[in-house]
Formats: C-alpha cells, structure tokens, sequence
C-alpha cells in the first residue's frame, strides 16, 4: 500500500510534466502525510540538504567542468586528429576516427552528453565534407557517446557507488572491458556498413604523422592517464581526481594550445553548475525516499513482490533490463537510476547478483536510453547538430543500438565481463 | 521571460559559476597541500561541502529542470496550459514547505558547531532558505505567463 502511494504518485506527478526532483517530494509528502501524520515537515528539508552534502557527490560537478572545459579547450580536435592518423585509412575512415576519438574522450569526461556534443560539433561537419550522409554520421556520434559514462570516469557510476556504498574505483573499472567491447564492435559495424555502402578512407599518412599528431595530443591524452592512474594507484581519490582533471585541462587549454577565452571559460561554470544542479535536486529530493522507503520498509515489499515473480537470477536480470530499457525511454538516465536503484537493489543481492555487476548492467542499459525515442536526448541533439530530421537519425542508429545491446545482453549474462578487471586490479 | 526573470537568472548563474571555481580550487589546494606541503587543511573538507550545497541549491534556481515532458506535449492546447499551471502550483506549495522546513532547521541547528571550520550548522540550512526564496521568486514570476496561457 506504501509503495503504491510512493510509486504510484511519483509516476503520476512526473507523468503530468512535475520536475522530477518535486514529484519525488510530493509523492513524499502526500505518503508521509498519510501513512506517518505528526512527523514534523522540517524533515523534508532536512533530507534534501543532507543528500547533497557528500564529499564524494563534488566529484560529479568537477567532472562535468572538466568535459566543458575540454570542449570549450581545444582539446576534442587535437584528439579526433591524432585518431584519425591512427585508423582513418580503414574503409569508412572518419567513422573509425568517431569511434576511437568517442573511447579517448570518454577517459576524460563521465558524461554522454558533453561526449556527444564534442564528437559531434567536429565529426559531423568533417564527415558532411567527406561524403558521409549526415544523418549516418549523427547516428555514430550519439550512439558513440554512450561509451563516455561506461570508460572511466563516469558520473553515473559516482552516483551509483554512493548509493549502494560500493568503491567507486571498482565501479570505473568494471566499465573498462564493456567500454573497449562496444568500442571495436561499433567499429566492426562502420566497416561492414561502409563496405557495402562503399564510403570512404583516407589515405595511411605514415608513422611520421601519427608520432607528431600524437605529441601535438598528448598534454590532451595524458588527461585519463592521470585520472585513472591517481584512482586506482590512490594517489587521490575520485573528487580530487575531478578537480585535477579541471585543473589539467584548464591548464593544457591556456597554456599549450591557446584557446580558452574569459567568455568560454564563464560559459563552462555556468553550464557544469547548471547541469550540476538539475541532479543534485533529484539527489537530494531521493535522499528523502531513500529514508522513507526504509522507515517504512518499502525495498522489503518491493523485494517480495519482485521475488514472488522470480527467483532466478537470470530470469531477474532480464526483468531489470526490459524494466530499465522502458523507463530509459521517457526518463533522463540519472534521475532514472536515483528512484530506481535503491528500490530494485535489495531483491538482486538476496538473488547474490553482485552490486557492482548490477550497477553495471544498469548504467548501460540507461545510457542506451538516451538514443531510444521518443525521448533519446542524444538523438535529438545529434540530429540538431547535423540539421537532420530525428527519425532519420534514428533509422541510422539502428545497427548500433543492436551492438549496444548485445554488449548489454553480454554484461548481463558474463559476470565476468564487468567483475574480472576489478579483482584483479583492486582485489576483493 | 521579463526583466526581472533575466536578471534573476543571471544573479544565479553568476553566484553559482563563482561558487563552483572555490569548490574547485578548494579541492585542488588540499591535494597540494597534501603532496606539497605534506600536511593537511583540516577545515577544507567542511567549507568544501558546504560551498558545494551553496552552488548546487542557488544554481537549481537557473538549471532546466529535468522533467517528463512527452505525455504533456500530447495535451490539447488548452488543458496543456491547465496542466502545466497546476504542476507550477504544486511546485510552489513544496518550494514554501522547504523554505519553511529550512528556517525551522536553521532554528534546531544554531548550537550545533562545524568542529573543524567552527561556525554554526545553521550556515548549511540557511543555503536552502535563500535558494527557496529564489525559486519562491522564480515561480511566481513564471505563473503570470502561465495564468495568461490559460486564460489565452
């Protein structure tokens, strides 16, 4: 009964266009003013303040500052040239290069959106020139993206770690092999399909080149190094790790290549506050359904609801997949995952589906939500970059989305897949 | 937008974007601190923290809201209007409820002291009282176009 009013008003606030950070403290609010009358509503206050005041949750900010200052950097191009000396001599050459320069990049911010605007902004026009269709060449940049929160680091997979307490280290490498899997398959799919469509290639200018765009390149690519290597080596942690790839990167845009401006550099705070603060509403908005749902043991009822459907943890698996798949389409990712997580979590551990395995299989499948209509966000922003009707866009998406989701079927059903690198790295 | 609406978002903004460069430079100071200096500043952490609610919540008042807009764009025109000036109200209602959970929460917390930075924890609630107040003016400078569309 809880969990129908929770739920069930939550669905129906967001469904009437409610900002989802508010049909979360409604549907808190109309459950506590039914179910818990006398609780004193300076509660709601104080829950919302105390789930955004984390340490750990800083490093989500400084990481979307650090993919804006990237952007507005310089940085993205020197990348995209040193990829394309590397692999834009295999038919379908630029599409290679938007792949390979979508995994560099994603070492560098943890968000699909700023992935997808900084392939985007410099692969489609390129690829127009080419002779590419604009559309195909949305279609691989936005699915592309969706490698950016998998490859560490990834802000999804902070937030996650901090809800379901688990290393946010192991997280981010976890995502390593499904990141380099979707990688070379998005890559096998732009040879097949430039095959039979006969695009282009460029020519092989030489080991020559690739060692000087690679120098020109590599105050940009020493930026994952430095982040992963100071995680995982605990040199810092992820929130330190955030300031000093803005640090990095402020740096290699002022001083080696020149071209951060008073103007950008405003217009990247503005925007890595602003993008802050839409989920940090959500954050905190949940961190009262979070105590809610436990004060009035509602994961319990969710769990026997969920195992009275199923017990296997196959079966399971595939039921939070089609479950996250849906919700993906009308929800962004992140609220998504917030509301949730903490609902599906208990029933998976009591099935001993491993946390971090299923942090993993959700990610993905969210962020594979963002280039499914009708509200894939990087479909639209891709298809407005590129001047081409969405549905268009989507058409070409198709053969790409089904590599997604067979790397996803793979995560889900190799344990492995996301759990080996963690072990053998960090141990445990 | 009217005037005051553009310049309510601009203050935010701007607020905001020089919050996030201390968080930031906080951050960084106390790794180099650390490998530098080879100490540490036991105060960071707290001021850090609450920096960083500061930004967030007086940010959310110029952030797109994230929302679900589909089902609501599939509305005839004018129940539309009725729709969205109804979930403005209820944000409203709730924006009032926190301003006033916040000012409660200043009140229980003004004896309770940071023990690194040593100032009162009110200073955090106090954060979600101004930012309230900001989308309390947000709101109603909203619900005038809102009340027109209705009324169109």
């Amino acid at each position: 009964m809880t969990l129908l009013v929770l739920i069930g008003g939550l669905v129906a606030l967001s469904l009437f266009g409610v900002p989802l950070a508010f049909a979360i403290l409604g549907a808190c609010v109309a459950t506590i003013l039914i179910f818990r009358p006398g609780l004193p509503l300076e509660l709601v206050a104080q829950h919302v303040v105390s789930g955004i005041d984390n340490f750990p949750l800083i490093a989500v900010a400084l990481f979307l500052l650090a993919g804006e200052l990237m952007n507005s950097g310089g940085i993205t191009r020197r990348i995209v040239e040193f990829a394309a000396t590397l692999v834009g001599h295999i038919r379908g050459g630029l599409g290679h290069v938007t792949v390979l320069g979508s995994m560099i990049i994603s070492g560098i911010s943890g968000s699909a959106v700023a992935d997808a605007a900084a392939t985007g902004s410099v692969m489609v026009p390129a690829m127009k020139r080419a002779g590419y269709p604009p559309a195909f060449s949305a279609a691989l940049c936005g699915t592309a993206a969706v490698m950016g929160p998998i490859i560490p680091p990834s802000i999804p997979m902070v937030i996650y770690a901090i809800q379901v307490e688990v290393s946010v280290g192991k997280m981010f490498v976890a995502g390593i092999l499904p990141g380099i899997l979707m990688g070379v398959l998005l890559m096998v799919t732009v040879w097949l399909i430039s095959r039979k469509r006969d695009y282009p290639f460029g020519r092989w200018g030489g080991f020559g080149a690739v060692v000087t765009t690679f120098f020109a390149a590599s105050a940009a690519l020493a930026t994952p190094v430095i982040i992963l290597g100071g995680i995982l080596g605990g040199v810092f942690t992820v929130t330190e790790a955030g300031a000093i790839a803005c640090a990095y990167c402020l740096i290699v845009a002022v001083l080696v290549y020149r071209q951060m401006t008073w103007r950008s550099l405003g217009e990247a705070l503005v925007n890595a506050a602003r993008g802050t603060a839409a989920v940090m509403l959500i954050v905190g908005a949940s961190g009262l359904m979070g105590w809610l749902i436990s004060d009035l043991q509602i994961n319990k009822q969710a769990a026997r609801l969920l195992l009275d459907l199923t017990t296997n943890p196959e079966a399971f698996l595939l039921l939070i997949n089609v479950f996250f798949l849906v919700v993906g389409m009308f929800m962004d990712p992140l609220a998504a995952l917030i509301v949730f997580v903490p609902i599906f979590l208990p029933a998976a551990v009591a099935l001993g589906v491993d946390p971090i395995h299923f942090g993993l299989v959700v990610v993905i499948n969210l962020m594979i939500g963002l280039c499914t209509p009708p509200v894939g966000y990087l479909i639209y922003l891709m298809a407005n970059v590129a001047k081409e009707p969405p549905h268009r866009v989507i058409r070409e998406s198709l053969p790409f989305l089904g590599v997604l989701l067979l790397v996803l079927a793979a995560v889900t059903y190799v344990p492995a897949l996301s759990l080996a690198l963690p072990k053998l790295l960090l141990g445990g | 937008m009217n005037r005051f609406e553009t310049w309510l978002i601009r203050f935010a903004d701007v607020t905001s974007a020089a919050l996030l460069t201390v968080v930031a430079l906080l951050v960084c100071a106390q790794v180099l601190v650390r490998y530098v200096l080879g100490g540490s500043l036991v105060w960071s952490e707290e001021l850090t923290r609450l920096t960083f609610v500061w930004m967030v919540l007086v940010a959310a008042t110029s952030a797109q809201p994230m929302r679900v807009e589909i089902f609501v764009d599939m509305l005839p025109k004018r129940s539309r209007a009725v729709v969205r000036l109804l979930a403005d109200l209820l944000v409203l209602a709730l924006t009032l409820l926190l301003a006033y959970g916040a000012w409660g929460m200043m009140d229980l917390t003004q004896f309770d002291i940071y023990p690194a930075l040593a100032i009162s924890v009110r200073w955090l609630h106090a954060a979600l009282f101004v930012a309230s107040i900001l989308w309390v003016l947000r709101c109603v400078a909203n619900l005038a176009a809102r009340f027109r569309e209705v009324t169109a």
